[in-house]
């Protein structure tokens, strides 16, 4: 409603309007929280203060806040997000809606994957204000919704106001997303460059991320030193432990990458890992156990990531009905090139090529090299009878075979038998 | 960023336990879409509950409602004796569940096994009341770790007992270690004050211009008898105003009396009483806020006395202590001509300064 109203009233009545917080909103998020980690000890500190002198400062809660989306962001507890966002609730109710409270709202919803209510706030925020956050908030949600050149102009504004660690990190995903491998992995470097071990988490992230590209260029060795540095730059944490895994796996390590797997399951149970860590633990025979994470990514995979949840299905062949749904209901939020692959891989699962074929071709559009969108399109392909099409997917998903799961590389080395190619050549 | 996972909203649900005479009751509200990972999926429709659809769905959740909580009272298990469940306006299922009385002395533990049926990272806020409607303890609960402990203290108020003949208090840890006792609230009426620059800062304008020790305590008692009655009004939720406007009021009231005082050139204004008398009455709003924060009113009263008063003397000790400090000081410097001709303009400056500078950062930059 603010965003209606011009600057000015919207200025005043950001001031004057008072948000109505739930019964125990306050209570909620100033209720000992434990731990001892220095996400924890923050957030203790913010709540202490807010419960002193400071509830009448916005500025307080929003630390908090932001606290929260710290805790968050290290231990991949989405609660933490919804503390987040009572947070913002509260200072607004106390303190009145501010720009701040908007952008951690903003940021909340973005994480909750409520990409078009995210979009909505991130909008009022580079109208109203338009410093560098506001318009990494815009990029974020339109890349995710598959606008792609809407965010990368948003990104460009960014990076206009300030290059760094978050913009470079950013430029990176674009490339990739647009087929630009050689130009995301420089992205890349020059984000760990931009970053320092001081900034945790953050930097962690950037190292992960990196190992991943290396990894998808076949270049497993980079990809293990970067996911190391990862590693050592932030303990216990998810996306380095995968980022390990995979590239042990790639490497030939196959115990010790189930091991780096197994642990970014514990710390964070998103279907993403488990599949890695099942597919890993059928590779070193031990079915029974890859069996028990299977159950529980299908269990619990509709609430955490139903567009890998969709995938899987798919893949496996199991419940595509399912697949198919929750591929559908992905994509109307989150129209981007993945969901539109899941999309494309659950119709073929349950037969209708047809759609399929249209659906992924959907998802190529924006000329991303994705070894799984290809072999995807390259299975499409095979079951359409466009033999010459399917070979040229193939190809391209056996370039960055080493980033496939193990069931996509057989799935790979099936299909190209199938449909008469060569065998698979790693990229080295 | 780059986002990973978590497509579902973990939500968080709160759950109120009551104990009371006639046994301990939990009322747990959920949004509709966490009650329905309750039911098997084939029941979990995208389309909103209402009051007509809900009665489809009323009787699976009423026969999970017993389910929702584990009470144990030492190493016994509670039976439900009654289970309700209900959709409120507000798009919140609540149910309700009625246990037997709990015996005093012992633990109570209650635990939601069923937090492990919610998305991933769900938070289930629990607050518990004695008969009074005092907190005793609360505890954001999850799925890892779903319970909370209660200590049952032998003797004391509450009639919470097996047999109803005696009389036992609920005394929970967080009661035992964390919440403040006479001289706690004393200490903090104390350490309020102390650390209130702001306050310290008005008084300090007040008294600054005084010229005889009459209207030093005419001030101070005006400031005093103000602050007390809008703290008492708001402790016991009679009157409130949020602190959105107090704290700037605050502010406000800070940078007048430091730019009264410069046109005054440093003269005490006539009528400063009443100015403080009304003054006073805001900070009194600003005092209620501290100890709203620590849970004390919004209960109907009940249990209020000894904190506001153990809070208000704190207050007033604290108070009495810096002026004590202050103005002997204040008298010494304001015999020499300078000092009143030009220490006090330049003090009255810096406070009507600091006024404004928190005026400022507690509304345009707040």
């Amino acid at each position: 409603m603010i965003s209606s109203l011009p600057r000015w009233l919207s200025s005043i009545s950001a001031l004057v309007v008072t948000a109505v917080a739930a019964p125990f909103d306050r209570e909620i998020v100033l209720t000992p929280h434990g731990g001892t980690a220095l996400e924890d000890l923050e957030i203790a500190r913010w709540q202490q203060r807010a419960e002193t002198a400071g509830s009448h400062r916005a500025e307080t809660w929003l630390r908090l806040g932001w606290a929260y989306v710290a805790k968050a962001r290290r231990t991949s507890d989405v609660g933490c997000y919804k503390l987040a966002e009572k947070t913002a609730d509260v200072a607004d109710a106390e303190c009145g809606v501010t720009l701040e409270s908007r952008l951690l709202r903003g940021h909340v919803l973005h994480q909750l994957h409520r990409f078009r209510a995210a979009e909505v706030v991130a909008r009022e925020l580079v109208r109203e204000r338009g410093d560098i956050r506001d318009w990494a908030l815009l990029s974020d949600v339109l890349v995710e919704q598959g606008r792609i050149a809407e965010g990368a102009a948003a990104l460009q504004r960014m990076v206009d106001l300030k290059p760094g660690l978050e913009a470079f990190s950013r430029i990176a995903h674009v490339r990739w997303l647009t087929g630009d491998m050689r130009g995301a992995i420089d992205a890349a470097e020059q984000a760990v460059r931009a970053s320092s071990p001081r900034q945790g988490e953050s930097h962690a992230w950037a190292w992960a991320r990196l190992s991943g590209f290396y990894l998808q260029a076949g270049e497993t060795e980079r990809a293990l030193a970067a996911a190391d540095t990862a590693m050592r730059t932030t303990t216990d944490y998810a996306p380095a432990e995968l980022a390990r895994g995979r590239a042990l796996f790639a490497a030939g390590a196959r115990e010790r990458a189930v091991s780096a797997l197994r642990r970014a399951v514990e710390l964070n149970p998103l279907p993403e890992y488990q599949w890695w860590l099942a597919d890993g633990l059928r590779a070193l025979g031990r079915s029974a156990e890859a069996a028990l994470v299977e159950a529980e990514l299908v269990r619990r995979g509709e609430n955490t990531d139903p567009r890998t949840l969709a995938l899987f299905l798919a893949t496996r062949g199991e419940d595509v009905a399912t697949a198919v749904r929750l591929a559908q209901r992905e994509l109307a939020e989150r129209a981007d090139v993945h969901s539109h692959d899941a999309l494309a891989w659950a119709l073929a699962a349950s037969g209708n090529w047809s759609a399929a074929e249209d659906a992924m071709r959907t998802a190529l559009a924006a000329g991303t090299r994705d070894p799984r969108l290809f072999l995807h399109a390259a299975e499409i392909a095979r079951a359409r009878g466009d033999r010459s099409a399917a070979e040229t997917f193939y190809a391209q998903a056996s370039e960055s075979g080493a980033a496939l799961l193990p069931s996509e590389r057989t799935l790979l080395e099936r299909g190209r038998g199938r449909n008469g190619s060569g065998p698979i050549t790693d990229a080295k | 960023m780059v986002v990973t996972g978590w497509a579902h909203d973990p939500g968080i649900s709160t759950a109120e336990a009551h104990l009371r005479e006639g046994g301990l009751e939990i009322t747990t509200g959920f949004a509709p879409d966490d009650a329905k990972q309750f039911l098997p999926r084939t029941a979990q429709a995208d389309e909103r509950w209402d009051e007509e659809n809900f009665v489809d769905v009323q009787a699976p959740l009423l026969a999970l409602a017993p389910r929702l909580w584990e009470v144990r009272a030492g190493d016994a298990v509670l039976a439900p004796r009654d289970a309700s469940v209900q959709l409120l306006p507000g798009d919140n299922v609540s149910f309700r569940l009625l246990f037997p009385r709990v015996a005093a002395g012992g633990r109570l533990t209650l635990r939601a096994p069923k937090l492990g049926e919610l998305p991933e990272g769900h938070r289930q806020f629990v607050i518990v009341f004695d008969e009074r409607g005092s907190a005793l303890t609360k505890k954001l609960l999850r799925a890892a770790d779903a319970a909370i402990e209660v200590p049952l203290a032998s003797g004391g108020g509450s009639a919470i007992d097996a047999t109803g003949s005696a009389a036992g208090t609920m005394a929970s840890e967080a009661e035992s270690s964390d919440a403040p006792t006479f001289w706690g609230f004393l200490e903090l009426g104390v350490e309020h004050i102390w650390t209130g620059y702001d306050h310290l800062l008005f008084l300090f304008a007040l008294l600054v211009v005084c010229r005889s020790f009459r209207s030093i305590v005419a001030i101070v008692s005006c400031f005093t008898v103000a602050h007390s009655i809008t703290l008492g009004l708001a402790t016991l939720d009679v009157v409130n105003l949020p602190a959105r406007f107090v704290e700037p009021a605050i502010a406000a009231s800070i940078m007048f009396v430091g730019i009264e005082n410069l046109i005054r050139r440093g003269e005490e204004p006539r009528g400063r009483w009443a100015l403080t008398f009304v003054f006073g009455l805001i900070h009194g709003f600003g005092f209620a806020g501290v100890l709203r924060d620590l849970g004390v009113g919004g209960h109907g009263g009940d249990g209020i006395a000894m904190p506001l008063f153990s809070f208000n003397l704190g207050v007033e000790i604290g108070q009495v202590a810096i002026a004590a400090v202050v103005l002997p000081l204040v008298w010494w410097l304001r015999k020499r001509e300078a000092f009143v001709r030009r220490g006090v303009p330049v003090l009255s400056g810096l406070v009507a300064l600091a006024g404004l500078y928190w005026l400022l950062e507690r509304t345009v930059f707040g």
